[in-house]
């Protein structure tokens, strides 16, 4: 049964890769738009831990990658640092959903920071900064309490004998 | 926090140096076509599907299905199957979205070019600081890279990549496109580069331009530019410097509302002579370009 989770979190991966194209990007919202395909992966972090995160983070951001316009592996880059940084929080603060929260806020920012970052480095033109993101850190939070607690639960489906750690 | 283990550490190091081979070799060139281009292959028709269920009209997707494997692969007659698919769509479309049709069908008539209609079923799925669409017609409705891409508004930008059923879209304000333009009525010729879901900023080619609020922008002529020739791209709402002194830039509010497009039409053969300026829209006092900041 090793490979149920990692196809759990495969599957939820896609849906959210395809939900985010088709709908959020697509929302008229002021800002940018929110982003589900991070919020997934940095609950797949606090819930599956850093090898999770990291492996999570690296495949979405790949996908997300594949199906954009910049250069492949930016952003299979900066997701896969999101989710390990994520699992590598103390299990109290793992659990914790408001301050999941809080590290949602945090890493989405961090995100962007890298991602303009990299574009610059790599001289991609990129337009409308810190005004955006402010409206994506503000959605994704808003995303987090209905998405970590649902991973937290799915996970803990596949692993009910790991109590406490 | 915790420290991260051995392997996890060995992990890391890996998937970043991956990614940044990832990165220089799609920076230095086309390395990934086929791998981008089988991922919307897998990804669009589920997207597709999503925009279906979440889209009021939806009945027209259905019957599609058949028709894009005969086997063959004569030339002939795929182009006849796609002006078959062109023909079907429209009649489809016709249904759900005729307004929208019928406008898009003015402007490709006024302009004497065939124009193949399309339904947005995604944007780029990326952080939101670069502005492509997917529609849902591909290789085998005849769409091929670098095709001008328009609604009943003007233009929407070009095709950049194409698979089998889907092809993506990169929009006329993504920062990264730069559009060559004519100001309507005469000769002055210019670049119109996109800002982001902002106003697109235009600047002459002959700095003694003179432009004023108001002036129409159309899409340069053949050899100025990768699009189609005199398509209506937007109108100056604001020019720099002092009034009267030549301009160096002006900012253009496109006519096409970019953040909530729907229905889209692909040009698929442009005509013969340039449309000069037939298509530009009716003078400032009558328009008002819609605009979303």
């Amino acid at each position: 049964m090793r490979a149920g989770p990692g196809a759990a979190a495969a599957l939820a991966i896609l849906v959210a890769v395809v939900l985010q194209a088709a709908v959020l990007s697509r929302l008229p919202l002021p800002g940018g738009p929110p982003n589900l395909v991070l919020v997934l992966v940095i609950a797949i972090g606090l819930a599956g831990g850093g090898s999770a995160g990291l492996a999570a983070g690296f495949g979405a951001g790949l996908l997300t990658d594949l199906l954009s316009d910049h250069p492949v592996g930016v952003l299979a880059l900066c997701f896969a640092l999101a989710g390990l940084l994520a699992g590598l929080l103390d299990a109290d603060v793992r659990r914790s959903v408001l301050l999941s929260v809080v590290v949602v806020a945090v890493l989405t920012g961090a995100v962007y920071l890298t991602y303009l970052g990299v574009m610059g480095l790599l001289g991609q033109p990129v337009a409308d900064g810190a005004a955006g993101v402010l409206g994506t850190i503000a959605y994704d939070v808003v995303l987090t309490p209905f998405v970590v607690p649902l991973v937290m639960a799915v996970t803990r489906q596949f692993a009910p004998a790991r109590r406490g750690l | 926090m915790m420290a991260p283990s051995r392997g996890q550490r060995r992990a890391v190091v890996l998937l970043l140096l991956l990614s940044v081979v990832l990165i220089t070799l799609d920076h230095r060139g086309e390395a990934f076509r086929g791998v981008r281009s089988a991922a919307h292959t897998v990804v669009d028709p589920a997207q597709a599907g999503v925009t279906t269920l979440v889209a009021p009209v939806g009945r027209f997707f259905g019957g599609f299905g058949d028709l894009g494997d005969s086997g063959q692969k004569i030339d002939a007659l795929q182009k006849e199957n796609a002006e078959l698919r062109r023909q079907l769509r429209e009649s489809e479309l016709s249904s759900t979205r005729s307004e929208e049709l019928q406008k898009l069908e003015l402007l490709s008539g006024q302009g004497g070019f065939t124009v193949l209609p399309a339904v947005v079923t995604g944007l780029g799925p990326s952080i939101g600081f670069e502005w492509t669409i997917t529609v849902d017609a591909g290789r085998r409705d005849g769409l091929r890279p670098d095709q001008t891409v328009i609604d009943s508004d003007g233009l929407v930008g070009r095709v950049k990549q194409v698979s089998e059923s889907s092809a993506v879209v990169v929009l006329a304000v993504d920062p990264g496109s730069a559009v060559g333009v004519r100001v309507a009525g005469r000769n002055a010729l210019g670049v119109a580069a996109g800002n982001g879901l902002g106003p697109l900023t235009y600047t002459p080619l002959d700095p003694t331009t003179r432009v004023q609020v108001g002036d129409r922008l159309l899409t340069g002529p053949y050899g100025g530019s990768t699009y189609v020739a005199g398509l209506p791209v937007g109108e100056v709402t604001k020019v720099s410097g002092d009034p009267g002194a030549p301009a160096r830039e002006a900012t253009v509010a496109p006519y096409v509302s970019f953040a909530s497009l729907d229905l889209v039409g692909i040009v698929l053969a442009a005509p013969r002579a340039d449309p000069r300026d037939r298509l530009a829209p009716s003078p400032p006092a009558a328009t008002t370009p819609e605009h979303t900041p």
